[in-house]
């Protein structure tokens, strides 16, 4: 399989889980905001700054990677979300007895360790579209002629 | 591929900061809610202490007359104010067996009921003459229930063991008769996410399913045969508080107890919230949140402080007075909507 057919997967099962978490998220706004106030990590945070910050980062993400000029900006702000919510819920998983998961849709009725799993793997999928992604031909040329 | 490898050096290290940030400021004891609660609109003045010889698990009330229920000493005891007399009616070490699930009181019939769940029997005692009885329903699964208003009905709540869904269910015990009145779909666990408490309101015959993990709460309008909701003001769904084991599902350790106790009037839930609001000091066992059975919406709440180092453990309304037990006192309060 070409590099660019595995970057293009990457990308797009990227675009679908931003897309569809944010919208389960946002469909759903008030439990979201209501979760993440109840979290003991996240209580102490204004909510009404974190829960759209959250969202516009999910949107932002989704959109990044969507369009060929942003797609690696898109692959490190997919890494560093999926990191942050892998660590986020294996910290409260493992260090912490009362955890409400902020997430919607069928991704907040997963058992939490499928929960971490998932997570984790869709953080390793950021970093290889990462380091597999590279730049246009058209940019590349253009580096070689200067 | 250099700089690739620094920047996601710089991303996980940042991650790292972030959630070791978030861990420094972090409360892990605290179920915060994000709603501000009322506490202007409703007030409780003490008005008698009561020491029962032990810790109540259940309580039920005759006007000023308070019956007990202690599970460790298996006894039924009951507290007269005129007097001030306490005497023990019921030793259930004998007549009892199983698990026991619930106990209420018709009193219409003064009646007891005892709800023990593995024996799927419920067994009556009537104080006036110390009679003892059972009833047995036969092929329905038992987790639970309290005497309905009418008839022979109880409501329980029972598991099917085929699709391990959990129902609510009016079940005549005479004849041996069911009707299903609210099935929880979310659940597919035994019942176990779905694991609550029973109350009742006599002057508007509604039955309450109150859940202990989520914030569901399933009212039943007996006289019109209507299922309506409350929905506490955590509003926690109803997921992740089991784990699938070998044997079945078993409640996550993680899973964390939203409802104690409550009781009724005409137009009010008294529910004892595991909850505190956003930067309030609201310690588990001592905030009553009050909802209106009629519109469903949350009213006030009341907080109680602890005493002799106990929280509240149990409630129970009755005219105007509203009884809560701390360990093995109980305080009588009188209640005013201002």
């Amino acid at each position: 399989m070409k590099r660019n057919t595995i970057v293009t997967i990457l990308r797009y099962l990227l675009v679908i889980l931003f897309i569809y978490a944010a919208t389960a998220k946002a469909l759903n706004y008030k439990v979201f905001v209501a979760d993440i106030a109840k979290s003991p990590l996240l209580g102490n945070l204004n909510n009404t700054i974190l829960a759209p910050l959250v969202l516009g980062l999910e949107f932002l993400t989704a959109g990044l990677l969507q369009f060929k000029a942003t797609v690696k900006p898109g692959f490190y702000l997919s890494s560093f979300l999926m990191l942050t919510f892998t660590l986020y819920l294996g910290t409260l998983y493992f260090f912490y007895t009362n955890i409400p998961c902020s997430c919607g849709g069928i991704l907040g009725r997963m058992s939490y360790p499928i929960h971490i799993s998932f997570n984790l793997l869709f953080t390793i999928l950021s970093f290889a579209g990462t380091f597999l992604h590279m730049k246009p031909e058209g940019d590349r040329r253009i580096v070689k002629a200067v | 591929m250099k700089k690739n490898i620094i920047i996601l050096l710089f991303i996980l290290a940042g991650t790292l900061c972030f959630i070791l940030l978030l861990i420094g400021k972090s409360d892990p004891e605290r179920l915060v809610i994000d709603v501000p609660r009322r506490y202007n609109g409703i007030y409780a003045s003490p008005e008698d202490t009561i020491r029962f010889k032990v810790t109540l698990n259940a309580i039920e009330t005759d006007g000023n007359i308070i019956y007990g229920y202690a599970n460790k000493e298996k006894i039924l005891c009951r507290y007269d104010p005129e007097s001030r007399k306490m005497d023990t009616l019921l030793h259930t070490r004998s007549f009892l067996s199983g698990i026991l699930s619930g106990v209420d009181r018709d009193p219409a019939t003064n009646t007891f009921y005892f709800f023990s769940a593995n024996t799927n029997r419920i067994y009556l005692f009537h104080p006036q003459d110390s009679s003892r009885d059972s009833l047995d329903e036969g092929h329905t699964h038992l987790a639970g229930g309290e005497k309905c208003l009418t008839g022979t009905y109880f409501l329980i709540r029972s598991t099917d063991s085929a699709t391990s869904l959990t129902s609510l269910k009016k079940a005549d015990y005479i004849r041996h008769t069911d009707t299903t009145i609210y099935t929880f779909t979310h659940y597919h666990d035994g019942g176990i996410s779905a694991d609550g408490f029973f109350r009742k309101d006599l002057s508007s015959k509604r039955l309450f399913y109150i859940p202990y993990y989520n914030a569901e709460i399933i009212q039943y309008d007996e006289v019109n045969n209507k299922i309506s909701k409350i929905i506490t003001i955590d509003k926690t769904m109803p997921y992740n508080s089991t784990i699938p084991t070998e044997q079945g599902y078993t409640v996550s350790s993680k899973a964390r107890m939203i409802n104690i106790t409550a009781t009724t009037d005409s137009a009010h839930l008294f529910l004892l919230s595991n909850t505190s609001s956003k930067g309030k000091k609201e310690p588990s066992g001592t905030v009553i949140d009050v909802y209106s059975t009629v519109t469903g919406s949350y009213e006030y709440s009341l907080q109680f402080p602890y005493f002799e180092g106990y929280p509240v453990t149990l409630l129970k309304k009755s005219g105007d007075k509203l009884f809560v037990a701390f360990g093995n006192n109980i305080l009588s309060y009188k209640i005013e909507y201002r």
